[in-house]
Parts: structure tokens; sequence; C-alpha cells
């Protein structure tokens, strides 16, 4: 289940997942086309045309089902992924509502991918202690500040996924967990992903090191085409110049100090089906 | 904000908005209403304070240190809840002490943002048993997880959220002790006072006597246990600087004299302006002794006929059962 708020990167990520797939350029192999093939077709398409997808509409059509194995593996599986616009998952936290039709997918074979997208607009930084003491002096501060902070987002989103895959598959179910920091080109200092957490959303990244959550997670940073196609017209005529799905990679991190990068943007969902690289 | 979701007086989350309102259809709790055109959606635990049955929950899955936080109104109980939140928000708790999460991380934020206040005309006479999200904030608890790293161990803690009013009434009358029965399975006390009203020569000394007169309510009314730690909260160190008034001295030798065996006072400023004391001072040492009290072995006590003491006095016996471990 691909879980994150508007702008975070999750369409992008499915479509350049599936160039992928169906190039057969990672781990993950298609077995066959899936039946339903539009959303990702034209997805796909515009990420071939050089430019990335919009915004999510909130009457997409969202769930998709690729029929996949990984190299080695005869094991057919169904890769069965809901993209939905960042605000339905906004919804779920401002009005406490989870949409019914999505228990289908919190099975004890579920398992999560949680994006956020690195410089993008929508992150809302947490309160400081400035910014909290003029809270204290004058309310229509306290007014002005009312969005709250992205961090609060997404812990609360995996709080909520935890407290409904155990209603829904027990307590004994642990499922995997990818978080990624997409737009990871976008990351000028010297970073790897949990370092970019611990400095952008210190209360996720505590959350996550605490390991109190109920997943088994790990952090990825990823960028799918390697660039800026909207805001880099330079890099967009080399990436079309050259092969659009030799772009992208992915930036593992096994440990605070140490990062990899892999040229295979497919690695987070590697780790979120169980396949450990 | 039926149509577009956003409120249009900004409040956020929208719930927040004191114009919310949810569509109930047939009684049932499930909101037919969806979250956008027809989805059909399920209501999720509003996360804006915890209710009697709520917290049972909690203490049913792990061992939660239930703190008591009284004093009187205005002296910075939700300040201080707001800037023990902070610091794991800004990442500025020790290296050693992780957010491990909170199932009242919504009422944190609102808070903090001041957006979640008393309604002094209509305060509730008992703890809620269940919170629901379009329900103003009513006496409640809040929570939060830490994971410390040295030793490993994890810490539930859970805060009562009380009006001052209630503190100020128990003072005055034992017949509201039955509302503060809870607190005989706390695993501390953390009483508020402020500093600058411990200071001025005009009001020092009828802090002294509430104090007092608090503390022997808690022991003889209440039936607080004592050993169970004291921890004095001497607040708004902002405005009288990073010393604890003398007075708070005699606040804890009150406390020895009426039998509290472990007691302990804190300077704090949940926020500051100033060099000398900066925000969120002696938070984190509060915090320690609270987790430090966590680990305490106390005695199985037990139940008694009051409604609201049976509602946590079952977890008494699992404290040892369920010593947080890595």
């Amino acid at each position: 289940m691909f879980v994150g708020g508007p702008g975070s990167g999750k369409s992008n990520y499915l479509f350049r997942a599936w160039i992928a797939i169906e190039h057969e350029t990672g781990q993950l192999r298609k077995h066959g086309l899936p039946p339903e093939l539009g959303y990702l077709h034209d997805g796909a398409a515009r990420l071939l045309a050089g430019n990335f997808a919009p915004h999510t509409s909130l009457s997409a059509p969202t769930t998709c089902e690729i029929p996949v194995t990984f190299v080695g593996n005869t094991t057919v599986s169904n890769l069965t992924v809901p993209d939905v616009s960042g605000e339905v998952w906004n919804d779920v936290y401002e009005r406490r509502q989870w949409p019914t039709a999505w228990d289908a997918f919190i099975t004890d074979r579920c398992s999560f991918v949680l994006f956020v997208r690195a410089g993008s607009p929508h992150n809302v930084k947490p309160l400081d202690w400035l910014t909290c003491e003029r809270l204290y002096k004058d309310r229509a501060v306290a007014r002005a500040e009312a969005r709250a902070p992205t961090q609060v987002f997404l812990v609360d989103w995996l709080q909520t996924l935890r407290e409904l895959v155990t209603k829904g598959a027990g307590s004994a179910s642990i499922p995997r967990l990818s978080v990624v920091v997409t737009a990871w080109d976008t990351v000028q200092e010297d970073l790897g992903p949990q370092e970019f957490l611990a400095r952008e959303f210190p209360l996720l990244d505590q959350f996550l090191r605490a390991d109190l959550h109920g997943f088994e997670a790990r952090v990825f940073g990823v960028s799918i085409a390697g660039g800026d196609l909207d805001n880099d017209p330079k890099f967009r005529a080399e990436y079309l110049a050259h092969d659009p799905k030799a772009h992208g990679y992915s930036i593992t991190a096994t440990g605070r100090k140490s990062e990899r990068k892999v040229d295979d943007v497919l690695v987070p969902l590697y780790w979120a089906l169980g396949h450990d690289r | 904000m039926g149509v577009t979701g956003v409120c249009v007086l900004s409040h956020s989350p929208a719930s927040t908005c004191p114009n919310f309102l949810t569509e109930q259809r047939s009684g049932d709790a499930s909101v037919e209403v969806g979250l956008r055109g027809d989805w059909k959606t399920r209501a999720l635990s509003p996360g804006n304070e915890l209710g009697v049955q709520q917290v049972e929950s909690l203490m049913a899955r792990r061992y939660t240190t239930l703190v008591g936080l009284l004093g009187e109104t205005s002296t910075g109980k939700t300040c201080l809840l707001s800037s023990l939140y902070l610091l794991a928000s800004c990442g500025e708790m020790k290296a050693s002490v992780l957010f491990g999460g909170s199932a009242t991380i919504l009422g944190f934020e609102q808070r903090l943002r001041q957006l979640r206040l008393w309604d002094g005309a209509g305060l509730p006479e008992q703890i809620v048993e269940h919170t629901n999200l379009s329900d103003p904030r009513r006496p409640g608890f809040v929570h939060v997880a830490f994971r410390a790293t040295k030793p490993d161990r994890i810490h539930d803690i859970v805060f009562s959220d009380l009006p001052g009013e209630w503190t100020t009434g128990l003072m005055k009358r034992a017949a509201i002790a039955a509302r503060f029965a809870f607190l005989r399975r706390a695993d501390a006390l953390v009483l508020a006072i402020t500093a600058p009203s411990l200071l001025d020569q005009t009001s020092r000394h009828n802090q002294l006597q509430n104090a007092r007169v608090l503390i022997q309510r808690l022991r003889d009314t209440v039936e607080i246990d004592l050993r169970v730690p004291l921890i004095f909260a001497i607040t708004r160190c902002d405005v009288s600087g990073p010393s604890l008034p003398g007075a708070a001295y005699e606040l804890a030798a009150a406390a020895r004299g009426f039998g509290f065996t472990n007691t302990f006072q804190f300077p704090i400023a949940a926020f500051s302006d100033r060099d000398d004391v900066p925000s969120g001072f002696g938070v984190g040492d509060l915090l320690d002794a609270v987790i430090g009290t966590g680990t305490q072995t106390m005695p199985v006590k037990a139940e008694d006929d009051l409604t609201t003491a049976r509602m946590f006095a079952r977890y008494q016996g699992m404290r040892e059962a369920c010593r947080p471990t890595a």
C-alpha cells in the first residue's frame, strides 16, 4: 500500500516502477501484462516523454494489479497497489475517517511504502520554540500556525495502519515498511536517508529508530529520473536523448553513517515485498 | 467543508472547528458520509485525549506509567505537556531517549497551538470514559511512548489532563475525591505551582497553605500511597529565573512531613525568551524523574468500592509481570 500526502511522489514512483518491471531492468519482472493497464500505461508514457505525472486527482482509477515474479523464483505474485490522492491520506489524519474499502488491503500479506518528498512545497515544518513562545503570547499567531507538521501526519498514518493491521491480521503480524524519501536528487548535502529524516522530520526519525511501531522498517532515498525533469531543461534534454529507463536510482541506508547508491528504483519494493537486497 | 474538505475558517485539522459536525445515521458509529464523494468510511480513534476505556486498552497491551498531573488553573500544566511534546517534535530529547509514538498526537498538536482549551462554563465532573472526535476538551489523559536506550527500556506514559478547577475543588471539598481515585494507580504525581506565586510575598503563604491542604487530601482522602514520588513542577521560571524559590523547599519539607518519602522539585520553563532559562528548561529532568519512577516496585493494592479506582486497580499486579524490556 502506497502511503503519502499530496505531492509526495507516490504515483510517479508507481509509474517508474512499472517501467522497470515491464522492461525487466531489475529483480522484479512482470508475469504477463496486467489486465487493466490504462493508468500505468498513461503514467509511464508521461515519464518516457520527459514529464513527471501531475497531481493525482481524487477521481483517478486507483488500484493497480501487476502480476510479478522475482528473478530466480517461479512463484507468481499479484502486486496490488492502491494509489490514491494524497488528499485522501490527509483526510485520514484530519477527519479521522478510514475508507472501509481499504480494509480489503490490510491482510497478513500486506506491506507498506511510505513516501515523503524532499523539498516538497507541501511539507510543513514542525513548530519551533520561538514560534511557540509567540503562540502563547498571541492567540492570533496560534490561528495562523494551525497546519499540522508533515512529520505528524507521517507518524499518525503509521500508527493508524498498525492499529488496522492488528485488527485485520492480528498483533503477531509484522508487515514490512519501506520509508522512501523521493526526489533524492534534490538533497544537496552528503546525508544518508536516515540522517535526512533526522534533520527534516525528527519526530518520524525517532519514531522509526525507537522501533515500537510494529513494522519491519527500512529507509530509502529514491530519484526516479536522476534529476529534475520539470525545472532543469538541460537535464531533461539529456534524459530524453538517452534511455529514460536507465535513469533513476535508490539510496539504501544500512546504518546511520553509510549509504549505498544502486541504479535500481525498485529497491524499496524489494524490501517491502520481503526480498532483502 | 463537506464539498472541499477544507474549513473556511482555516481550522486544521478541520475537526477542531467549533462548527464541525459529523453526520450519523441510525445510531451507527460508522459515519457514512464519506471523506470524498461516495467513499464509505469508519471512524478512527480521535486522538485528542484518552478516556478511561482507552487508557485501559493501553494498559492491557504494555505496562503504562500513569502520572497524575495536578495544579490549579494557570499553573502551567498544559504548557508543561506541550513543552515535553515539543522537545520530542524538534528532536531535542537527550540522545538516549527516543519518541516512540503517541495515541494523542493530535491532542498534543492542538494543545501546542492553543486550539484545545477548557470550556470553563461547562466542565464535566468525571473523567470521560471514551472520547469522540467532536467532543470539546474533557478531563482525560494524554499519552506518549519513549524508548530509553541506556538501559534499553520502553516507557508508555499517560499523563492526566484535568482542569485546574478540579485541583482547587479537591482542596476545598473531600466529596470530589472520587474523581481522583485513579491516582491510587499512579506511578508519580506532578504538582504544578508557579515560581512567581512562590516569590510574591502576597501569594507565597497562600500557595504553601494550598499545597499543604492538597497534599493532605491526597494522603487522607484519595489515599495515595506515600511511596509514590511527588514531583513539584515549579513553573514559569521564564519569569523568575533559573533558581528555585526558597518556598519550593518548604513544599518538599511539608510533603515529607505528611509522610511522602520520595519528593522532587524542578524549576520549569515550558517556553522562554531568556538566555539563562531556555525553553523546555527542566522538562527533561522532570521526564527523567517520571521514567525513573516507572521502574519502582509498588505493592498490589486490593480493589476498593469506588468505580474509578477499579478502572486501573486491576493493573497494579501487572507491574512486575509486564516490566518493560527490550
